[in-house]
């Protein structure tokens, strides 16, 4: 079994966040990302995620290059065990065909960013979206930056609201103090899980998986920092909060396997 | 009764089309012909002589630059049913194009736009990124004027975003879009615009009433307000506040005619005919 599995590797530049990746003309530079911040130490797994920001010049065949550079970095057994791909919603009836597409390719789900995609996250539209990749099996992860309006969690809420029978995973939510408040206030739906992307709160750790329950909680880094020492550092407190050996394991990589339905049996590479 | 054009009320701030993906958001589809005809109705209705058109800045372009290519297209015929009433043109670029979008700046400008508009909380980049400095640049090269939206709370399109564009660019004209939605907003565009004299805003979608109105003319004199309705594709408008608010700011009848149509026809040099 693995010792952690990170759900939002996702590719970024650490020293730009709003770095735009060409990936059809400039690969190298995502491929030299992955490689200088994937797991290290061998026990380590990864749900690779797209970058956010990817140019688009091309509309949907940049689109789907994104999407087939993402899930090509899968290997059985290796560090990358699995992928999410990324659909514009603006795109409409093309973003529903490439849902169906990289659903078809193995893509264990998608990744939305109301910020960067230009939309907010309670439209209608993005509803409708995370209903059609829930039904082709995929996933929806969403992106919620501190202080977007577009990504607001407020809004998250709202979609999770339109959207109540199915997971929702939103991502980066934890390093802000105030959507901590927010959420321990108790609001949200039930059908939310949240990863510890940017996670610098370790006072707030037990009191976040005391309200939510240590299955809504799963290990992600957000990419940008090597997951290795991440994962280190969140065993350590949750131990330290005095969580048992099960929830530990659950935030650290179970719940990201029954959620995103990963095989993880296979020994790493 | 139709305003005479040339002279009177100048909105600066039409969209053309629809918005996708922002819950309650205006317009709705026509065709052009009858889109002209209902703006034409809206503009007479409230005595608006002429505007300058932009598109609606959350559309769905799976083609990419064709799809942005094709939308300002739409500009263009828009304007060619009335030139008279629209005799400018703001189109659009997408940031997330990269740099590839320069091509689409040049083409409008060849095609006798007067500038480039943004929305960038709909546009997915920040208003700073380093696309958008390349875009002005040759926008700047060309006398292109720059109108970005800075909705209150918007992130990607914030006041201090919009004056590190500003302060790069001196020559360059700006206007700063529904900045007066809320009053922190406003203090920070207004300190934005004292510090940088070739930014200017507009009074669309404002929540501040005449006090608005009359900060902007405190702080930054009468020169660098401009109306704007905020008009939207087959849009029903029984109340013009911001026009009203105008009326009602206490200001002299060369201010309110300077703020009312004066200002945005000399930024656009159109004043010289």
């Amino acid at each position: 079994m693995p010792d952690y599995i990170d759900v939002s590797a996702r590719i970024v530049d650490p020293s730009d966040e709003y770095r735009l990746f060409d990936l059809t003309a400039d690969p190298q530079a995502a491929l030299a990302i992955i490689a200088d911040l994937g797991p290290r130490q061998g026990g380590g797994r990864c749900v690779l995620a797209p970058p956010t920001y990817y140019q688009l010049a091309s509309g949907v065949e940049d689109l789907r290059c994104v999407n087939d550079f993402v899930l090509a970095q899968r290997k059985p057994g290796g560090a990358v065990c699995a992928a999410f791909g990324v659909a514009e919603p603006k795109y409409q009836d093309a973003a529903i065909a490439e849902l169906a597409r990289i659903a078809a390719l193995g893509a264990r789900g998608v990744v939305w960013s109301a910020r960067a995609q230009g939309v907010f996250a309670d439209d209608a539209l993005m509803a409708d979206l995370c209903h059609r990749a829930h039904d082709l099996g995929l996933v929806s992860m969403l992106r919620a930056t501190p202080y977007s309006a577009n990504e607001a969690l407020t809004r998250i809420w709202g979609l999770a609201r339109r959207c109540p029978d199915m997971p929702l995973i939103v991502s980066g939510a934890l390093m802000s103090y105030d959507y901590a408040q927010a959420i321990l206030s108790g609001q949200g739906g039930d059908n939310l899980l949240y990863d510890t992307a940017g996670w610098g709160l370790a006072s707030a750790l037990p009191h976040v998986v005391s309200a939510l329950g240590a299955g809504r909680v799963l290990f992600g880094t957000g990419g940008g920092s090597p997951p290795d020492e991440a994962a280190a550092g969140l065993r350590k407190a949750l131990q330290g909060a005095g969580l048992p050996g099960g929830a530990v394991d659950d935030i650290l990589w179970r719940n990201a396997v029954r959620v995103l339905g990963l095989d993880v049996t296979e020994p790493a590479q | 009764m139709t305003a005479p054009a040339n002279a009177g009320i100048f909105d600066i701030h039409q969209h053309v089309g629809k918005l996708i993906g922002i819950p309650g958001s205006g317009g709705a589809d026509a065709t052009l012909e009858k889109d002209v005809k209902v703006r034409l109705a809206f503009m007479d209705a409230f005595g608006i002589a002429q505007a300058a058109l932009m598109p609606g800045h959350s559309y769905s372009s799976p083609a990419g630059l064709a799809d942005t290519r094709a939308l300002n297209d739409t500009l263009l015929a828009c304007q060619a049913l009335a030139p008279d009433r629209f005799p400018a043109i703001i189109g659009t670029v997408e940031p997330r194009h990269g740099l590839k979008s320069i091509a689409e700046v040049e083409r409008l400008h060849a095609a006798g736009a007067a500038g480039i508009s943004w929305h960038h909380r709909m546009q997915g980049l920040p208003m700073d990124h380093p696309v958008m400095f390349a875009l002005v640049e040759r926008m700047d090269a060309l006398g292109l004027i720059a109108m970005a939206h800075c909705y209150a709370n918007g992130d990607f399109e914030a006041p201090w975003r919009l004056r590190r564009l500003a302060e790069r660019f001196p020559r360059t004209t700006f206007i700063a879009l529904d900045a007066q939605t809320s009053p922190e907003n406003l203090d920070q565009i207004l300190g934005a615009a004292e510090a940088v004299p070739n930014l200017h805003l507009d009074l669309t979608s404002t929540v501040l009433g005449v006090a608005g109105i009359r900060a902007c003319v405190e702080r930054l004199g009468p020169t660098r307000l401009v109306f704007g309705s905020n008009y939207y594709s087959m849009g029903v408008r029984t109340e013009l506040e911001e026009l009203e608010l105008l009326h009602a700011a206490g200001l002299s009848d060369a201010d309110t005619a300077m703020i009312g149509g004066g200002n945005a026809r000399r930024l656009l040099g159109l004043d010289a005919s």
